[in-house]
């Protein structure tokens, strides 16, 4: 075996992994907090990475430094799904499913928008350093794809530094712990909830902005990441964001190492047996009970 | 329970002049578009029905039974095409398929509580549709395989389905009245109280799984057969299975009888109409769709007909301390 | 003897909810568990009936080891428990509710009405028989889970909170069908928060926990006359 193929493998999938743990970030704390699975979340990231496409083809906005718009948007995004959508479904105290199902439909309409507006073509967005690499010795690694990963990080510790230090950082982690809790101690859960709903979109916009510099865009982008975000969030313990970040660098490595040693084709049914067996011998993630 | 009584009394006066209408069908429409939309329609029935069995009676929802959809046509197409079994025989083989996934992802997930279930069905059918897209040599991948058709009528076709949903809904029948069933129900409401009343939980989910992963399976095997072609993205596919057959169980109402045969008729009918009418945008409609039913009626058409039919409850005669605990522990577990 | 616990302990984290008990019931026994709030009642009642798994010590049911079974398990082996927060089968009636109880013995439905509706004459639940449970009143809903339990022919039942929340009326009949159940051979266990003259006059023996701990057990008037017992509910004179 060809060490420097296996170095080159793992940095690759690592760099990946950070992404996918991003994405799964906003899955996470949804499920934190309002104890659903949102299984739109891909989709958002879809919209995310449309609005970041059209910025730089129309605007020449640099992918990098759109958050600054993405982030606000997919906030919005969120919030007036969560609150003319799901709010009336938990006020009902809707089962769960209902929740899941709902977010379901909004994956379909926000997917099939974008196949009627956008096509189904592919697209991608080439900037300076889209074709970069950085060598060292005999490895090298794309340049976009460290970007993105390095903002990943930053991202998620500024997530982390919010969940942990501000006021509402901690109001929503009050929640996720127990809400009636919350409650008592004079949080406003209704407010929390639908913030976080928008920070779980937010987190996908972000998400998009990076994934769009190393990866192309078509409609059903969606439901693929979903899937994804799903393995991740389930691998890091069920609403834990940090445990996201984990499971996202562990299905990054699991997915290029098979890429390499057993066939591209099956890239993506190597994520659902890591996922197969955690769900056997750890099931409360793979960082155990922490939560966020 | 009286009204649930009258229900099923209805239900079954319904159901016998149903079935009188059901089996001349083909006499009095012989128009093949007609018979077409009454095979969907009863293909759905069979769908919605298994669905409802588990996610329905017992609480445990599902988001990829089109795992075993198409594994079940997948096996009977494949022992069709490579060993020359008639689907007859292929159609049962196609139910024990798709017993034989569930089997595992059963004792893994019904463990654990929360929406492990739910969910992993769904990464289930996803990896299955991997599988039968990357494993070329056996199941021809994204080109998919093409089947003689065994009837160039569509009438055998219609018996045959027609047979079973009638197996189908005789046999959820009987369980739901029985044993199983009342252990279903316990499981839903609470699945502690019913621990603590000797309900083996697990075990009672899995079976009502294979139950339900049968007659799904065998539905699969009847679908590959009668469209003469399947390929992964169609028989494994998230919106128009899995996803589909939630909507025909939760448009019918949950947990009832008459619910996924009310959920066919409005999916076949509806899916058809989006069709012809607004065809690019029709996924945007059905999404939309999707959401209208969940906001406005969460209990479905016969659902919300029994709530609306039964009784008002006095308020007062709820304490304010067991409503609270009521709506805590509701929610799967 | 019926039933066996040594050296009972769990803890939750550092947290000892129940540290070292030793406790047995006989046949037919009827015995209170007394403790204030947070004592660890419900915590051993989730020992005994499979909901937790032991940190260390044994618990034998007729004689058998059963640590480590499920609930269900222990159901059917002879021991059932009524929920401090109750559970009623909300879109079920109060007769399937009961009758799901009744086909832990039973297969058929016939079988398991007929069991049913014979429990729900010994707990006077019967004319509520058709409602659904989600209409019943607390009191009722405290009935119901105890009926229910019954029909899974227990030996042992142990019962969370039986009477808490209840009227002296309503207390009254509670507790005169716990002690119709030493009749028919069932030993009940029914843990409460306070030292209830109610409980004490039907108990045989009286068990006290204070901070997962036993600190007094014997006959009802002893007991209640015990210093640490005094002492744990602050000079509370039993009402």
């Amino acid at each position: 075996m060809e060490w420097s193929i296996l170095f080159q493998t793992l940095i690759a999938g690592i760099m990946v992994g950070g992404l996918y743990g991003l994405i799964g970030m906003g899955m996470a704390i949804n499920f934190g907090v309002l104890r659903i699975i949102n299984l739109a979340q891909g989709e958002l990231l879809m919209v995310g990475m449309y609005v970041c496409y059209w910025l730089f083809t129309l605007y020449k906005l640099d992918p990098l430094l759109s958050p600054l718009i993405t982030v606000p948007f997919l906030f919005l995004l969120g919030v007036t799904i969560h609150r003319f959508l799901l709010t009336p479904l938990m006020r009902a105290r809707a089962p769960a499913e209902n929740q899941i199902l709902l977010t379901v439909g909004v994956g379909l309409v926000l997917t099939n928008l974008a196949l009627l507006m956008f096509t189904a073509n592919y697209r991608s967005v080439s900037t300076s350093y889209s074709t970069e690499l950085i060598s060292l010795g005999n490895l090298s690694v794309s340049l976009p794809l460290t970007l993105a990963f390095a903002f990943a990080l930053a991202i998620s510790g500024s997530l982390y530094l919010f969940l942990t230090k501000t006021e509402l950082g901690k109001a929503i982690r009050a929640t996720a712990q127990d809400p009636e809790a919350a409650l008592l101690m004079g949080v406003n859960v209704d407010r929390v909830s639908v913030i976080t709903f928008g920070i779980g979109a937010a987190l996908e916009g972000a998400a998009g902005s990076l994934l769009i510099i190393v990866y192309y865009l078509f409609p059903a982008l969606g439901g693929i990441f979903t899937l994804k975000a799903f393995i991740v969030v389930v691998l890091g313990g069920l609403g834990s964001t940090i445990g996201a970040l984990l499971g996202g660098l562990t299905l990054g490595i699991a997915e290029s190492l098979g890429a390499v040693y057993v066939s591209t084709g099956y890239k993506d049914a190597i994520g659902f047996i890591i996922f197969v067996l955690v769900l056997i011998f750890r099931p409360a993630g793979l960082v155990g009970r922490a939560r966020m | 329970m009286d009204m649930r009584r009258g229900l099923i009394r209805f239900g079954k006066g319904f159901g016998l002049l149903l079935i009188a209408l059901l089996a001349v069908f083909p006499f009095l429409v012989p128009d093949p578009y007609f018979l077409h939309m009454a095979i969907l329609f009863l293909l759905w029935v069979v769908l919605g029905a298994s669905w409802n069995l588990l996610g329905g009676y017992g609480g445990q929802v599902s988001f990829g039974h089109a795992a075993f959809f198409g594994v079940g046509a997948y096996t009977s197409s494949l022992l069709f095409t490579k060993a020359g079994i008639l689907p007859w025989l292929g159609m049962i083989l196609g139910g024990i398929g798709g017993v034989i996934i569930a089997i595992p992802i059963g004792f893994i997930c019904f463990r654990l509580r929360g929406p492990f279930f739910a969910l992993s069905m769904l990464a289930l059918s996803e990896s299955l549709r991997l599988v039968a897209l990357n494993w070329r040599s056996l199941t021809e991948g994204a080109v998919g395989i093409l089947l003689p058709p065994l009837f160039k009528s569509k009438i055998p076709y219609y018996y045959i389905i027609l047979a079973v949903a009638a197996i189908t809904l005789i046999v959820i029948y009987k369980v739901v009245d029985s044993k199983l069933g009342f252990y279903l129900v316990a499981i839903r409401e609470d699945q502690d109280a019913a621990e603590s009343l000797g309900i083996d939980t697990t075990t009672y989910k899995v079976l009502a799984l294979l139950i339900s992963a049968f007659f799904t399976g065998m539905a699969g095997s009847f679908y590959a057969n009668y469209m003469a072609y399947i390929d992964p993205s169609i028989v494994f596919s998230i919106v128009d299975i899995s996803i589909a057959m939630i909507l025909v169980a939760v448009r019918g109402g949950v947990g009832t009888l008459l619910g996924p045969g009310v959920g066919a008729l409005v999916i076949v009918v509806l899916s058809e109409v989006f069709r012809t009418l607004f065809a690019a945008a029709n996924l945007i409609i059905y999404g939309i769709l999707i959401i209208l039913v969940i906001l406005f009626m969460p209990e479905g058409v016969v659902g919300g007909l029994k709530r609306y039919l039964a009784p008002r409850l006095p308020k007062e005669a709820l304490h304010p301390e067991a409503v609270r605990a009521q709506a805590s522990g509701e929610g799967p577990n | 003897m019926l039933l066996e616990v040594r050296k009972l302990t769990k803890y939750f984290g550092g947290l000892g909810a129940v540290k070292e008990v030793d406790l047995h019931i006989e046949e037919g026994e009827i015995v209170g568990l007394i403790g204030p709030n947070g004592a660890g009642k419900t915590t051993l009642f989730n020992l005994i009936t499979g909901f937790y798994r032991p940190t260390s010590g044994t618990i034998r049911f007729l004689g058998e080891d059963i640590v480590g079974l499920k609930p269900h398990d222990i159901c059917q082996r002879g021991i059932t428990r009524t929920f401090q927060v109750v559970k009623p089968l909300s879109k079920m009636t109060v007769l399937e509710n009961v009758m799901v109880g009744a086909f832990s013995r039973v297969i058929s439905k016939e079988e398991a009405r007929q069991a049913a509706l014979q429990e729900l004459e010994f707990t006077g639940l019967l004319p509520k028989k058709d409602l659904l449970a989600r209409s019943l009143t607390l009191e009722e809903r405290k009935r119901l889970e105890l009926t229910r339990a019954l029909a899974t022919r227990p030996k042992l039942i142990l019962l969370d909170e039986v009477v808490a929340g209840l009227n002296p009326r309503e207390t009254e009949e509670t507790i005169a069908i716990i002690k119709k159940l030493s009749n028919r051979g069932i030993s009940a266990t029914a843990a409460v928060e306070h030292v209830m003259r109610v409980i004490m006059s039907i108990s045989h023996r009286i068990i006290v926990l204070h901070y997962g701990e036993k600190i007094a057990e014997g006959p009802p008037q002893e007991v209640a006359r015990d210093p640490k017992v005094i002492d744990a509910y602050l000079g509370e004179s039993y009402a």
